[in-house]
């Protein structure tokens, strides 16, 4: 099936060819000379406007806008005009056929098939429903012929689309159909027209909105010219020498030959010859047609090159239809050298010469000068290609693959290559590999190794295209590892990883994962210095960090050279492993001593190169990342932090978040060096309005307070109540949960700073307005841990264990806390009681931190 | 003779009316409790723990079990893990039971609870 998108040049030669005709009454009386709306309706046939001498401005209006093409003012001023209910019959004729001709103009400029079959049904449904709801109106005949002229458009189009697909027949149907549709209204307007002559006589003036004897006159000769066109298009597609082919050639050579009675220099009686040659040419009467297009040449004055130009395609189309190749092929070459600029039939009909040409001679075993003569056809395909584009090009490879059908000179790669090219043109991807294939086949033969691997290669990317992963892997394996030094081996050994890449994420199974990761892994090991090696281990890195091997990932990001454009990304990733890995660790207790040097050290280096300049946006994710790093309390380098930070909120780079984040820091990192008055200051002044920062600013203290001893807890809690209490102030920005939140903060406040009885009477508080609260009961049992209260936080966690759902990470929260209230409470068999049970139950105990936590408490309970 | 005739009577009806040769059927709980309504409250320290809880479903003619949540191949799975279990606390159980469950399997596994000495063994109300 061919491609949607339509070269624009084939829509314009389509153009030229069905268009082109103005109406002429026979000669020299053009109808322009007349200013009756009707004349102009004929006039507008023509996509090449003549300039109107008429100064009816909104005539002029619409001439202007259509010379800037502005089609869409156009078309909506019409519709307006339509729209008016006081708009006389002439002026809705006169506003339909002209929105029919935007919309036909449009679609004959339109790509798009889809788009424009539109166009041209709304063109053609615009007329059709103004002649069904006024079949008398003075203006129908024309009407019916525009009608007519939509139809021979499409039809001429869709049997241009038949010559890159001979054997669909879908096309070639509706090609028919178009076309049969364009006859039917052709004739009616000429029985019409004729019917009308009748009423009229010859010297009859306009009458009204009637049109004259002459224009009547000028409407049928025009319709017999359309219908000879349509006719011979039709003709044209049925197949050669058929009964239909030559019945429809007949009718259409006699409304030619109305026209070629006498020579005239005029579009229609030109364009009647070569109409009337092809149709001779179709019948089979070579000589004759030579003997039209003779008279044609001959005409005094001479036509314009254009009519020449096709003459010449003719002629060479009749050579070859007589079986004279090499006639045709030397007529074609004389012709060329004559000619202003190429015509790309002519070129067409010069490669299907060299190739009846090479055919002829391959039948006489001259096989050699066959292919000279084969190559040169390429030779000229490649020109064609580049001169006139692919419509012309594709039309070329099907004249080849007629050569290949028939299993003449396919021992050439060259020859396969340009079929293939064809092939994947016309969307038969299957077709495409198999040729492919034989040519891959051949090179290999010949001992072509550049050859061979290009055309494999190929191969293998259009069954990518076609998503055929897992064979295209293989396919690009076995290049891979049987060319081995070959200047693609690493390119074709990426695009194995690539596609086992691409199976895996349509079907994430575990041997497909080891698959991918083992040709990502024998990528780096072979052509670990290639370009392609960067985006391997970019690619090699992610599958790493998603498996939690941080190092590894490390390692891989580590590697990427700066001349890859993954670099910087690769730098971001290596932030952002080290802060996951730290993450880990330190949820789990581990030690990160060793880690946190190194995430350090890079962010450090990451950082330096940056000395002097301000801040980019990724030097604000690393400092922020390095200050999270250098905060955490087993890090504990706060003033380092607090440096970096300044940077971060005096540069320009930071965006809101950023700073937020930033000024979060900076409090942490003071009360890290006890200045607990700049940080009291940074919290009054720094946090206005911003409640959400403030929360974090609150958690930040809360688990600062919690990693503290009893009497920096104090310290940290005073502060924590400035900021509570400020944000519960600021109630009414926030949402109902979020003030629960703020008030539990501001209970464990309480308890931070001492005042345990306040912390109490606010718990009791927001129980009772909701009880049974998760929340407030995990908080209120933390409290009570934290005062040593571990028998009532006992009860509380039991209480919670029965509201929360089992199995979640609050439950494995609350069992834990409970085994640790049991222990302080001096009740260590009872907490071993809950762990091995939970253990035997819930043997994954709610994660890799949460599991570390239980075994330390059991081993304690075990190890007194 | 009379007398010992009259006496031999006598203790044959004696006997006759205090032999009892059905088992009372108390080792199954069957009257369950209504819907909503607890009926049994654990200890402080038996809740601190954790409830055994069976669930029982059918598919086909294949018996489903799944302890706390988690799947038993078979009953003798279920036997040798409720054992490790039991040997840490007395812990009760509760066995949720689908209706398409055939009452063979159900009194299986309650078999198999009673004779590891779980003592506490309820059945879940049904839901509404």
């Amino acid at each position: 099936m061919v491609s949607g998108e339509w070269p624009s040049v084939v829509t314009k030669s389509i153009t030229l060819f069905v268009l082109t005709a103005a109406v002429s009454c026979g000669g020299d009386r053009m109808a322009h000379a007349h200013h009756s709306p009707f004349t102009s309706h004929c006039l507008l046939l023509s996509l090449v406007q003549q300039p109107s001498d008429s100064v009816d401005p909104d005539q002029a209006f619409l001439d202007a806008l259509r010379e800037r093409k502005l089609f869409r003012l156009l078309e909506t001023y019409c519709r307006k005009q339509l729209a008016r209910s006081d708009a006389t019959p002439v002026e809705r004729a006169r506003y339909t056929i002209e929105l029919a001709n935007i919309l036909a103009a449009r679609a004959q400029v339109e790509t798009v098939t889809v788009a424009r079959a539109e166009l041209w049904q709304q063109a053609s449904a615009l007329l059709r429903g103004f002649l069904e709801s006024n079949p008398q109106h003075p203006q129908a005949a024309a009407l019916q012929f525009q009608l007519g002229v939509y139809e021979l458009a499409q039809g001429e189009l869709a049997r241009q689309h038949t010559k890159l697909a001979p054997q669909n027949k879908e096309l070639i149907d509706s090609a028919r159909s178009r076309l049969q549709a364009a006859v039917q209204s052709f004739r009616r307007v000429e029985s019409d027209a004729t019917e009308a002559m009748k009423k009229r006589s010859p010297g009859d003036g306009a009458a009204g909105d009637q049109p004259t004897h002459n224009q009547l006159r000028a409407l049928t000769n025009n319709t017999r010219y359309r219908l000879g066109q349509a006719l011979l298009a039709l003709a044209q597609t049925y197949p050669r020498h058929s009964a239909d082919q030559t019945d429809a050639a007949s009718r259409a050579k006699t409304f030619f030959e109305a026209f070629t009675q006498r020579y005239s220099p005029n579009e229609l009686t030109l364009e009647s010859y070569l109409g009337r040659a092809e149709c001779l040419r179709l019948l089979g009467d070579a000589p004759e047609a030579t003997k039209t297009l003779g008279e044609l040449r001959k005409g005094t004055p001479p036509p314009p090159d254009k009519y020449l130009d096709r003459s010449l395609v003719i002629q060479a189309q009749l050579q070859l239809d007589q079986k004279k190749p090499a006639a045709a092929r030397n007529f074609i070459d004389d012709s060329r050298k004559l000619l202003k600029s190429p015509i790309p039939e002519l070129d067409l009909l010069y490669v299907q010469a060299m190739l009846e040409l090479a055919r002829e001679q391959s039948k006489g075993q001259a096989n050699l000068v066959a292919r000279q003569l084969v190559a040169s056809a390429l030779a000229e395909m490649d020109r064609i290609e580049k001169e006139h584009g692919v419509f012309w090009v594709s039309r070329c490879e099907l004249l080849l693959a007629e050569l290949a059908a028939e299993n003449v000179l396919v021992e050439d790669p060259s020859v396969l290559v340009r079929m293939a090219d064809g092939q994947f043109r016309r969307g038969d991807r299957a077709g495409t590999v198999r040729t492919l294939d034989r040519a891959v086949k051949l090179a290999r033969e010949r001992g072509d190794e550049n050859q061979t691997v290009e055309m494999a290669f190929r191969a293998a990317s259009i069954m990518v295209q076609d998503r055929q992963f897992e064979e295209a892997a293989g396919r690009f394996s076995e290049i891979s590892t049987t060319y081995a030094k070959h200047s693609k081996a690493a390119l074709a050994q990426f695009m194995v990883a690539h596609c086992l890449g691409q199976a895996y994420a349509a079907d994430r199974s575990t041997e497909r994962l080891t698959r991918y990761e083992q040709s990502l892994e024998q990528h780096l090991r072979a052509f670990g210095n290639h370009e392609t090696a960067g985006e391997v281990r970019w690619l090699l890195g992610s599958l790493r960090t998603n498996q939690r091997r941080w190092n590894d990932a490390i390692d891989l990001f580590a590697g990427i050279p700066q001349s890859s454009k993954r670099f910087a990304a690769a730098r971001q990733e290596i932030r952002r492993t080290y802060e996951s890995w730290l993450g880990e660790l330190w949820a789990r207790g581990q030690p990160d001593e060793k880690v946190a040097t190194g995430a350090i050290q890079f962010l450090k280096q990451s950082l330096a190169a940056r000395r002097g300049s301000p801040f980019t946006t990724d030097d604000v994710a690393m400092a922020l990342t390095l200050s999270r790093i250098l905060t955490h309390p087993s890090v504990a380098r706060h003033e380092e932090s607090e440096e970096l930070l300044e940077q971060v909120l005096f540069g320009e780079a930071a965006n809101e978040l950023e700073r937020g984040e930033a000024r979060r820091l900076t409090v942490t990192a003071l009360l890290g060096q006890d200045k607990f008055d700049a940080a009291r200051r940074m919290i009054e002044t720094e946090f206005v309005g911003v409640p959400q920062e403030l929360f974090a600013v609150v958690q930040s203290l809360e688990d600062t307070a919690g990693r503290s001893s009893e009497t920096r807890r104090r310290q940290v809690g005073k502060l924590q109540l400035v900021a509570t209490e400020r944000l519960v102030k600021e109630g009414e920005q926030l949402t109902r949960e979020q003030i629960l939140q703020a008030e539990i903060y501001l209970a464990l406040a309480y308890v931070n700073a001492g005042e345990a009885n306040r912390a109490d009477e606010l718990f009791s508080k927001m129980r009772d307005r909701v009880p049974n609260s998760p929340r407030v009961l995990e908080a209120q049992a933390e409290c009570f841990m934290q005062l040593g209260r571990f028998a009532q936080a006992r009860e509380l966690w039991r209480q919670l264990l029965g509201i929360v759902r089992e199995n979640t990470q609050p439950w494995y929260r609350a069992k834990y806390n409970l085994a640790l209230a049991c222990y302080h409470s001096g009740d260590a068999p009872q907490c071993l009681k809950i762990i091995l049970i939970t253990e035997q139950l819930h043997p994954e105990l709610g994660g890799a931190e949460l599991k570390a936590k239980f075994e330390q408490l059991k081993s304690k309970c075990q190890n007194p | 003779m009379t007398p010992m005739i009259d006496v031999v009577f006598q203790l044959l009806i004696f006997f006759l009316c205090t032999a009892s040769f059905q088992m009372a059927e108390q080792s199954l709980a069957t009257t369950l409790p209504p819907t909503g309504a607890a009926t049994y409250s654990p200890p402080k320290e038996i809740q601190e723990l954790e409830l055994i809880r069976i669930d029982l479903r059918q598919r086909d003619r294949n018996l489903l079990i799944r302890l706390n949540g988690n799947p038993c191949s078979s009953v003798n799975e279920l036997r040798d893990r409720l054992r490790q279990l039991l040997t840490l606390a007395e812990l009760p159980a509760v066995l949720d039971v689908s209706s398409e469950v055939e009452i063979g399997h159900v009194v299986t596994v309650y078999d198999t609870c009673l004779n590891l000495g779980l003592k506490n063994i309820h059945f879940a109300a049904p839901e509404r």
